[in-house]
């Protein structure tokens, strides 16, 4: 990034090595609050931060509506399962 | 045809019962055609049927697609997506859209429907996908993923992340290209 910042002891580029760990709480508490002071004093990694967590919300609930198994197939496993049993 | 290792018949069908949906929609997602998926899903219940594994696992669902994953490989029904490419995490946060100032393509980019990020996961890698489906849509630990995928869980983590943000990367592609 062209305007690469120091926020709290972070740099921008070290946000963005931990953004995933951070939005799916695996970081330690110590470098969550200094995440958080980095996110509160820079608003480019703010707005990334915040655009990326709400893709990947948006692409959970996307996809869980993804087609399901035609209850046929079942069927004609369960026969088959008792063939070979 | 009877084996004396096979699993217990009720064991099975429980497993098929409980985890049917989930099973099929990784197959769906790493063959991407419903044909394949059907066979890769038929061949992992037979494959636990014939297996002595059911009662001793501790996670059944990463067991089960371990198993799918194992069989999509044998089956030649694991389709190649693009060959990845390494590029600094820098170049790629660049790319989707870190630094950027606020714009409606970026608003557009987060909001995309089903198609648009079906899409967009159709021209990823299958390493990114596969960590991307494991972990952001079927909801594995990243231990369970690592022992899915057969790596580590620091390379899990990597991988998701690279992963996640070739997503963003190619949603924005996809907008511009359609703007």
């Amino acid at each position: 990034m062209a305007r690469e910042r120091n926020v709290a002891g972070l740099t921008c580029s070290q946000v963005l090595e931990h953004l995933s760990a951070y939005v799916d709480g695996e970081l330690e508490p110590e470098l969550v609050a200094r995440i958080e002071r980095h996110l509160a004093g820079c608003h480019w990694c703010e707005r990334f931060g915040h655009d990326f967590n709400r893709l990947l919300q948006n692409f959970r609930n996307h996809e869980k509506t993804a087609p399901k198994l035609d209850p046929k197939v079942t069927e004609r496993l369960l026969e088959r399962l008792a063939s070979e049993a | 045809m009877s084996n004396p290792a096979a699993a217990p018949n009720d064991l099975v069908r429980a497993l098929l019962l409980e985890h049917q949906d989930a099973v099929y929609r990784y197959c769906r997602s790493i063959t991407r055609s419903d044909e394949a998926a059907e066979d890769v899903f038929q061949e992992t219940f037979l494959a636990v049927l014939r297996s002595a594994e059911p009662s001793t696992v501790t996670s059944p669902r990463a067991w089960l697609y371990t198993i799918a994953r194992h069989r999509a490989f044998r089956m030649g029904r694991r389709r190649a997506g693009e060959p990845e490419h390494f590029e600094p995490l820098a170049e790629l946060g660049v790319a989707a859209g870190w630094g950027e100032e606020h714009s409606p393509e970026n608003s557009a980019v987060v909001s995309q429907t089903r198609e648009t990020l079906t899409v967009a996961m159709n021209t990823l890698s299958e390493d990114d996908r596969e960590v991307l489906i494991l972990r952001d849509l079927e909801e594995l630990s990243v231990r369970e993923t690592a022992s899915v995928l057969e790596v580590s869980e620091a390379a899990v983590r990597t991988r998701l992340h690279r992963a996640r943000l070739r997503l963003m990367k190619q949603l924005k592609k996809e907008m511009r290209h359609g703007a």
